[in-house]
């Protein structure tokens, strides 16, 4: 027995090590650790395969010709940003101190349909502040609420005293326009204030391998009511292309609510909750890593569609009226 | 998680319970505290795929003292160490500080040895482990920490040997843990704290942990050396522990060495107050 411990031994540590591979700080070693982590880690390889034809290891073929060690440090940020652009996926980045690589043609492509102009002319100057949310009362008595950001808090007792402000409002409007995310959560304290019980709002899950394929079973994710001041009466959320990632999320959560009507254009999408990591050279990469699925189980990764689509006219803009505020308007009035 | 709770309080709470007998009222017990710091080498590939290094901190305090038995040959060691770190990955990039808080409780046994070395003592016996801590990546967004949480059986081996050198009481002494089986937190491959604590899909994040997904060392090689009544250690702690749960991996290795003060108490006690004595 003693003779074969250390042999034992000696096997066990072989087997509970892995080999993690190492890169070098080469332009070589960037692009295959960049590619690497996108292949092991990001989460819509299959989905956009099905999409549009993406196919990883074509883009690793393509790209990994124009990779040379004696590039410069531009021309290989260059490269790599394009290559990220394949996956055509706003949450996807590479930070470097020169520069950022981004993908914005979700919203870039499309009609703006919203002018912080025309929005003030509806704000006026007396609008409430709390925290993250911007409210005021419209003239035909229905509460507008704008929503610029899920980064900045939005916490309880601003909520309570927002809806206790709105209270007597015969329609509410929750404008999430140019709001391209933040916190997950605060987006769901939110939305829990317009429905009376728990809600199924969709699912999630998360890869459990480096696999294309290797996924968790979707799990349902419900959204609980809130126990403080609940809004009771028609509601309009209004999106744009630049309403993304959390907002996106918190669009999926209120179209399943019964009092609740989309009313703009489509929204950008970004359902992934995305993830860090980082190249040997210090460059740091943001990806979509564990996707979420909207009550029937499909993809919100490129946008969800308005129950009512609206685009904002010019004629409206250059009169100062927002289109899509307008007929927000409307759709409460014919509600009252 | 609930599992991981109950194994902790069942492993640590055994050990605690075995070694909470009233001490013999002649009980010798040491004590000692020691602070240092070395190197501290870290891969988690649930927050980087590259490989960080830098300083590290580490407090360990130390108590062992014999138990009340007729053989007199079980005794009891109760080990805590903090441990902090500061790593960046080579070149340059992220950086990342990490915190850990350790303690171990060991029950021991000294068996019969002829030593040919002289004043030789060897100890082993079970220990109970609890690890807790975290590692917070500066640079991440949706994944900038990972929350350490470990519960384990360990064997814990101690050997001493004192000798006196140009009239001075010295000892060396070295001592390896290695744990064998026990729980541990960990996120799978891809799934966000949001996940796991926000939306309470915890199900997948205890893992059983044995030799072949946790095969760790701690090793402390000391060197005590008495001037007058104070005795100092100098020592050196080895501490490579290595995870390889839900796909991923982690691997920390400290090494620190360590500058102490040992106080060797010799306790006398009333027979009443060593029947209350519940030793720590």
């Amino acid at each position: 027995m003693f003779r074969i411990a250390p042999y034992l031994f000696t096997l066990l540590f072989l087997f509970s090590c892995t080999k993690v591979e190492q890169y070098e700080d080469t332009p070589t070693g960037n692009f295959e650790t960049l590619w690497s982590i996108i292949d092991t880690k990001y989460c819509f390889l299959d989905y956009k395969a099905e999409e549009y034809g993406l196919n990883w290891n074509t883009v690793y073929r393509r790209y990994k010709r124009k990779i040379a060690d004696d590039m410069s440090t531009a021309g290989l940020f260059e490269v790599l940003g394009e290559m990220l652009e394949e996956l055509r996926d706003g949450h996807v980045n590479l930070y470097a101190a020169h520069d950022v690589a981004r993908y914005w043609d979700f919203r870039e492509g499309y009609a703006a349909n919203f002018s912080e102009e025309v929005q003030a002319g509806y704000l006026g100057t007396d609008y409430k502040i709390a925290s993250g949310l911007r409210y005021t009362i419209l003239p035909d008595n229905i509460g507008y609420i704008y929503v610029p950001s899920f980064s900045n808090s939005i916490g309880e007792g601003n909520l309570d005293e927002c809806l206790h402000a709105l209270a007597l409002c015969h329609g509410l409007i929750v404008d999430v326009r140019d709001n391209g995310g933040g916190n997950l959560s605060y987006a769901e304290t939110l939305a829990a204030r317009f429905t009376n019980e728990r809600v199924l709002t969709g699912y999630i899950c998360h890869k459990t391998g480096p696999g294309h394929t290797d996924f968790s079973v979707p799990e349902p994710v419900y959204l609980e009511s809130s126990d403080r001041i609940r809004w009771q009466k028609p509601v309009c959320v209004l999106t744009n292309r630049s309403s993304y990632s959390a907002t996106n999320d918190f669009v999926k959560i209120m179209r399943t609510l019964p009092l609740v009507t989309v009313v703009g254009d489509r929204t950008g999408g970004g359902s992934g909750l995305p993830f860090s990591s980082e190249l040997p050279n210090g460059w740091s990469v943001r990806f979509s890593a564990c996707p979420s699925f909207d009550v029937d189980m499909q993809h919100t990764e490129f946008g969800i569609d308005p129950d009512v689509k609206v685009d904002m006219t010019d004629e409206d803009r250059l009169r100062g009226r927002d289109t899509i505020i307008e007929t927000a308007r409307k759709l409460l009035a014919q509600k009252k | 998680m609930k599992k991981l709770l109950l194994s902790l309080v069942v492993i640590i709470g055994t050990l605690q319970g075995m070694g909470a007998q009233p001490l013999r009222s002649d009980r010798f017990e040491e004590f000692t505290l020691s602070l240092g710091g070395g190197y501290t080498g870290l891969l988690d590939t649930y927050l980087s795929p590259l490989h960080y290094g830098g300083a590290n901190v580490m407090l360990q305090s130390e108590r062992f003292g014999q138990l009340p038995c007729q053989s007199g040959r079980w005794f009891a060691q109760s080990l805590f160490i903090l441990h902090g770190d500061y790593t960046t990955p080579r070149p340059s990039g992220g950086l990342t500080i990490g915190g850990m808080a350790d303690y171990s409780y060991t029950y021991y046994y000294e068996p019969r040895l002829i030593s040919p070395w002289g004043k030789f003592r060897f100890f082993v016996g079970p220990q109970g482990q609890l690890r807790v801590g975290g590692i917070y990546n500066l640079r991440n967004s949706n994944n900038p920490a990972q929350f350490k949480l470990g519960v384990n059986l360990a064997v814990s081996a101690l050997g001493k040997y004192a000798f006196a050198l140009w009239k001075t009481p010295m000892s060396v002494r070295l001592q390896a843990d290695v744990p064998l089986f026990g729980f541990a937190f960990a996120p799978d491959y891809g799934q966000s704290y949001y996940e796991i604590f926000y939306l309470g899909h915890e199900e997948d994040c205890v893992h059983v942990t044995a030799p072949h997904n946790n095969l760790s060392l701690r090793t402390t090689l000391g060197y005590d050396v008495q001037f007058r009544s104070c005795t100092v250690r100098l020592s050196l702690l080895s501490d490579l522990y290595q995870w390889r749960l839900g796909r991923q991996q982690y691997r920390m290795f400290a090494h620190s060495v360590m500058l102490g003060y040992v106080n060797n108490l010799y306790h006398v006690m009333r027979d009443d107050e060593a029947r209350r004595y519940i030793p720590y």
